[in-house]
């Protein structure tokens, strides 16, 4: 049986953006060339970009894009802050359409890595005013265009 | 291989341990090693941890990493495989405290799992159990991750702390281990 | 599904009603060009390290702790 030889390591608690400043540079770069509209806040430790997208029916939305603790490992999160969307499928069942329980917008399937470790933020904003302009048509006829996981 | 459907931690060498460690500075990072060994039956993959490490003696203490002293870890594995020796114990992880507000593995330590992971000196062909410890007003809490190689994503993992000795329990699994 | 959803038991409007509340009050900051993060406003508020986190809760398991 082979057998474990242990080598140097060492183990952070540091948070992302403190072990990476370099990404967090590049994050700011990305998210303020396409969308200059949101800016940068810290909710606790953890830092949120907070923006306004317009739809193409001209509707409104402020979104809340969290960085995780382990980022780039784990894709951001996106909530929708103003209005508060809650897209039910079946609410008596507590379904909701394209969203987790906690509110957050179900974005990609976490298979199919359209996210991966060099996605920036501002990669997963395009893609969450790509859910509100489902989300309008869903609203509108019923059909939620595009590939669903769910 | 999926995760461990179950992680059994003896209490007298490895949990207390743990807290003994943790609760000693308190105001540093601390960590140890995790010698045990992942049992797959037809049923369940069940990890069991019989012994726990601390840094070693010549460890330097920082407040925000953890960086153990190789050798001492390495003398004190070889020591805990010859203690059980008929149950081919070896690495399986490794425990490190983190402050009350990160609960979770943060992202240099999946960096230094997928380290470990490149690393062919490390036998962990399924993955790495890294739980993180929480020193809070005096007590300890432990939450469970494991990091599968196939995903190197960190998941949470039900723990169980063993009072009575963790041997019967590995005599028990190693009847229904398949292929091991 | 992630494993970094919430579990809580809040309904989900409730959850990003909670949101809004406390992203009302967080903190400008910015990235100076050595990508280190600078406060805008205030000083450091050390209460807003003790403000849960939205994106947590994974399954906690607890082993019992020792007195």
């Amino acid at each position: 049986m082979q057998r474990t030889q242990l080598q140097p390591s060492r183990w952070h608690n540091q948070l992302w953006y403190q072990a990476n400043p370099a990404r967090l540079l590049m994050e700011r770069k990305a998210v303020e060339s396409r969308f200059p509209q949101f800016a940068l806040v810290r909710d606790g430790e953890q830092l949120v970009w907070m923006g306004k997208l317009t739809t193409n029916r001209g509707e409104v939305y402020e979104i809340a894009l969290y960085y995780p603790d382990d980022f780039p490992i784990s894709p951001p999160r996106v909530f929708p802050i103003v209005p508060t969307i809650t897209s039910w499928k079946n609410e008596a069942a507590g379904e909701l359409k394209h969203q987790y329980a906690d509110g957050a917008l179900c974005l990609y399937d976490p298979k199919d890595r359209t996210f991966n470790q060099n996605s920036t933020a501002a990669t997963v904003i395009a893609v969450a005013a790509a859910w509100l302009f489902a989300y309008e048509t869903w609203l509108d006829s019923g059909e939620w265009p595009g590939l669903e996981a769910d | 291989m999926a995760m461990p459907d179950h992680v059994y931690i003896a209490r007298n060498d490895a949990y207390e341990r743990i807290v003994a460690e943790a609760l000693r500075v308190p105001e540093h990072e601390t960590g140890g090693i995790l010698v045990g060994r992942m049992f797959c039956t037809n049923s369940a993959n069940v990890l069991v941890v019989a012994a726990a490490s601390g840094p070693g003696k010549p460890a330097p203490a920082y407040a925000d990493m953890y960086v153990p002293d190789t050798l001492a870890r390495q003398r004190e594995l070889e020591i805990w495989r010859a203690m059980f020796a008929p149950h081919r114990l070896d690495y399986v992880g490794e425990w490190h405290t983190h402050p009350a507000i990160h609960p979770r593995p943060s992202y240099g330590d999946t960096c230094q799992v997928n380290a470990i992971f490149a690393d062919t000196a490390y036998q962990l062909p399924d993955g790495i159990f890294t739980p993180i410890v929480i020193v809070e007003h005096g007590s300890c809490r432990l939450h469970g991750f494991y990091y599968p190689r196939e995903t190197r994503h960190p998941t949470a993992v039900e723990c169980t702390v063993i009072d009575s000795a963790i041997e019967p329990l590995m005599r028990h699994l190693a009847t229904l281990d398949e292929g091991k | 599904m992630p494993d970094d959803q919430t579990t809580t038991n809040q309904s989900p409007q409730d959850n990003l009603e909670d949101l809004k509340r406390r992203l009302d009050s967080a903190q400008d900051v910015h990235v100076d060009p050595s990508g280190k993060l600078v406060t805008q406003s205030g000083s450091d508020s050390g209460s807003k390290s003790t403000q849960k986190k939205t994106v947590i809760k994974p399954q906690r398991w607890f082993a019992r702790m020792a007195e």
